[in-house]
């Protein structure tokens, strides 16, 4: 009868040499590791997703005057009489963003009580404090936008929105069971394993990092567009989409290399897994990403010269036109957290792959002696 | 027993450092456990130190100085204008109507503004938040997006309208407005606002309105005290007199003589016989000299005339005798030059609508601002057509079409003219 921590990680598919190997201490380490701080994680990311759809849906619906006070809404902090409240859409959505913002923060206080009593790492209570701040910050930010009708505000609202994100993904994986065990590991059996084997091929940091910085570049780029100033000379708007569009173009040849990069190390550590994501993620982010063009602009002139005539008209505030952009906005959020988790599992194989390497050549030096 | 692998990644009791090639190759010793942690709070820390450095701004109108020299404008000459304009007309936040002009007030405070609601829930700011990325704030057609469509905005600052259903040269009616608001312009970057109520829709009309009086006014500000250098400072009763008032009235005349200036399409109810007879006669005028459509249109409708080099009233303005003097105009304009394209009819796609009514009027009254001429009368010239004569033709530029109307609930379909014709 296999232990419990043996099942777990033979039905992931795991090679079984590795199971084997070290079930002994996966199995004691996975009842030292704390579930709570992971769950409220969980919690806090699967709240911070909606609040970015949310977010897309005021942004894309004009919505984020439709109160004028904060951080009450018409002058009642929780209790807006829900009649009102779903009256008017405008509103539904500015006041439901609130909501849904004081729910990640009640939750992101509930994770830092939780990690100051279950976690042990130090840093990791460090980074429960960065995110209460974050939180805060992000908070009084969307507020001081509505305050000071402020469009730079939006703008840096909406940009750190999608960080902030990636970083209740960052805590998800820091805090997850696997992680942990992974840590334990590399930590007391570095050459266990399927580690033991040196890599094929180099993996440097910088290399692993591009992936979520070019996603986020694309996301602050995607955001000028989003919340162009109306005196904005023509120029501007030009230029960001045509910077928009390179970045378009040169995520997938980074994450083709990602992918090359990754199939030439000995350990997965779950990033291939991660990368696959994000490529069926792309292929969405590019489709809704020409679609948001369209439904707001329609079909360029080119398209129509070269291609086809759609004699197609946008409706403005349309179903589709809210749908395909508030999609577009959220997806690019989901492509940061989808290349985050990869960059945290892709950074821990790689030091992992390096430490091995090294252990290995020393090894052989003390044997050539 | 298994020795203590150090963050270094030498084994214990070796302290020899790891090569720097080695660190670049495979991350060892630059890698830290939150390198990712790291990045996003330092993104999120650089964003709000970003932050910190905005206040509200409210927006203004800019000077109309399009095709004009800059310099050629004196700073006093300049401020006169400006001062004049902000007393007659107000700014972006807040709207005037100078004395007698058809304007409503109540509608244009709605339309006007920073976006948002008040304090009484009242929505405010309409133009800005369905408007003006396209339109900019001052109506010139030259918003953050506008150089990335085709074709361009329309400068609500000159007066002229494409799709409007009055002849002669008058301003379009209201209701002209309203129905681009509506319906929005097929295969355009103008969209329907068929989602907003109609009190929404009258404020954004009112405003458009109020753009282009305010810009004509502005026009006839600038050719009496830039090219005519009427001495400073100007009187505000001759400003109104001699330009606000007859702009004003020109805006009325449709309005208030429709059965001289409006078209309004009576379409034939013809059994399928017949309106296969008047596809065949339409055919014949559209082939016709005095008709001129094949110039721009093609023989067979495809937009492949001989006149390849088109361009509206908006962008005829950019283009100089020579190629330097295009040059040197491109850099006193807000946008580059941008060609027009004669209609293809076989694709069915018609930017001020499809249905019959639509391409009646588009050939009654033409495109104004554009190389597309007038074919019907109009107060002061007999038309190169006749009522009937506008009705084949239009059947016949419906029949070309593959596709069906925009309009579903048109029962007289190019589609069902497209079969009866054969």
């Amino acid at each position: 009868m296999p232990r419990k921590g043996e099942k777990s990680v033979k039905q992931r598919g795991d090679p079984p040499s590795r199971g084997a190997a070290s079930a002994s201490h996966q199995s004691a380490s996975h009842r030292d590791v704390p579930r709570l701080p992971h769950r409220l994680a969980w919690a806090l990311m699967a709240t911070v997703f909606p609040l970015i759809w949310m977010g897309g849906l005021v942004t894309t619906y004009n919505a984020g005057m439709a109160v004028p006070d904060w951080p009450s809404t018409y002058g009642y902090l929780f209790m807006y009489p829900l009649e009102s409240w779903l009256k008017t859409w405008d509103v539904f959505l500015e006041h439901g963003h609130r909501l849904i913002g004081m729910t990640a923060g009640f939750l992101t206080i509930a994770l830092l009580w939780s990690l100051w009593v279950h976690d042990r790492r130090p840093w990791m209570r460090k980074l429960g404090i960065a995110a209460l701040l974050g939180v805060s910050l992000q908070g009084t930010l969307g507020g001081l936008r509505v305050v000071g009708r402020e469009i730079l505000l939006a703008n840096v609202h909406g940009c750190v929105a999608p960080l902030f994100f990636a970083f209740t993904v960052s805590l998800t994986v820091l805090t997850s069971p696997r992680w942990r065990r992974e840590e334990k590991s590399r930590e007391s059996e570095p050459n266990a394993g399927e580690n033991a084997r040196p890599a094929r091929r180099t993996f440097h940091p910088t290399f692993i990092l591009s992936l979520p910085i070019l996603v986020y570049i694309q996301i602050v780029l995607g955001a000028q567009l989003r919340h162009l100033p109306s005196e904005l000379p023509p120029g501007w708007s030009f230029l960001w989409t045509i910077l928009h569009l390179t970045v378009a173009a040169l995520l997938p040849i980074v994450w083709g290399a990602c992918s090359w990069y990754a199939a030439g190390l000995p350990s997965p550590f779950a990033q291939r897994r991660w990368l696959q994501a994000f490529g069926w993620l792309l292929v969405l982010q590019i489709t809704l990403g020409l679609g948001t063009w369209v439904v707001n602009y329609n079909f360029p002139q080119w398209f129509q010269d070269w291609v086809v005539v759609i004699p197609y008209t946008v409706i403005d505030g349309g179903w589709l036109q809210a749908l395909v952009t508030t999609a577009h906005t959220a997806t690019g959020s989901l492509l940061l957290a989808v290349a985050t988790a990869y960059a945290h599992w892709a950074l821990a194989g790689a030091k992992a792959a390096a430490r091995d390497h090294r252990f290995i050549t020393h090894i052989r030096a003390a044997g050539s002696r | 027993m298994k020795q203590k692998i150090p963050e270094n990644g030498s084994p214990a009791g070796n302290r020899r450092p790891i090569p720097c090639g080695d660190r670049a190759a495979f991350g060892g010793g630059i890698i830290r456990r939150s390198a990712v942690v790291r990045g996003e709070v330092l993104a999120i820390a650089v964003l709000f130190l970003a932050a910190g450095c905005s206040s509200y701004k409210s927006p203004s109108f800019q000077l109309n100085l399009e095709g004009r020299d800059p310099a050629s404008v004196k700073p006093a000459q300049r401020e006169a204008v400006e001062e004049m304009l902000t007393d007659l007309f107000g700014t972006p936040d807040d709207p005037r109507v100078p004395p007698g002009v058809d304007l409503d007030l109540s509608l244009l405070q709605r339309a006007a503004g920073p976006i948002g609601r008040d304090v009484t829930g009242s929505e405010r700011g309409l133009f800005r938040k369905h408007c003006v990325v396209c339109h900019g704030i001052s109506g010139d057609g030259a918003g953050p997006i506008a150089e990335m469509l085709n074709p361009y905005p329309r400068d609500f600052r000159n007066g002229v309208f494409k799709f409007t259903s009055v002849a002669g040269g008058a301003k379009p009616l209201r209701s002209d407005l309203l129905r681009t608001l509506e319906r929005g312009l097929p295969g355009t970057g103008m969209p329907s606002f068929s989602p907003l109520g109609p009190e929404d829709l009258d404020a954004l009309a009112e405003y458009v309105r109020y753009l282009s009086i305010r810009g004509e006014t502005e026009l006839f500000l600038l050719r009496t005290v830039v090219d005519e250098n009427e001495p400073l400072p100007l009187r505000r009763g001759f400003v109104l007199e001699e330009g606000v008032r007859p702009i004003d009235a020109m805006w009325r005349l449709a309005e208030e003589q429709p059965q001289q200036y409006v078209i309004v399409p009576q379409r034939p109810n013809l059994a399928p016989d017949k309106l296969a007879a008047a596809v065949r006669r339409g055919k014949a005028l559209y082939q016709e000299p005095r008709a001129q459509c094949t110039t721009c249109h093609g023989p067979d409708g495809r937009g492949d005339g001989s006149e390849t080099e088109l361009f509206d009233d908006w962008n005829k303005a950019k283009m100089g005798i020579t190629d330097a003097q295009t040059q040197q105009l491109a850099k006193w304009f807000a946008l580059p030059l941008q060609a027009l394209e004669p209609r293809n009819f076989h694709d069915g796609l018609f930017h001020g609508g499809g249905r019959p009514e639509d391409i009646y009027l588009r050939i009654y009254i033409g495109i104004p601002g554009t190389p597309m001429p007038a074919a019907g009368p109009a107060p002061g010239t007999p038309g190169v057509f006749t009522s009937d004569e506008i009705w084949d033709l239009t059947f016949y530029v419906l029949s070309l079409s593959r596709r069906g109307s925009s309009s579903q609930e048109d029962s007289a379909s190019p589609a069902s003219v497209s079969v009866n014709a054969r």
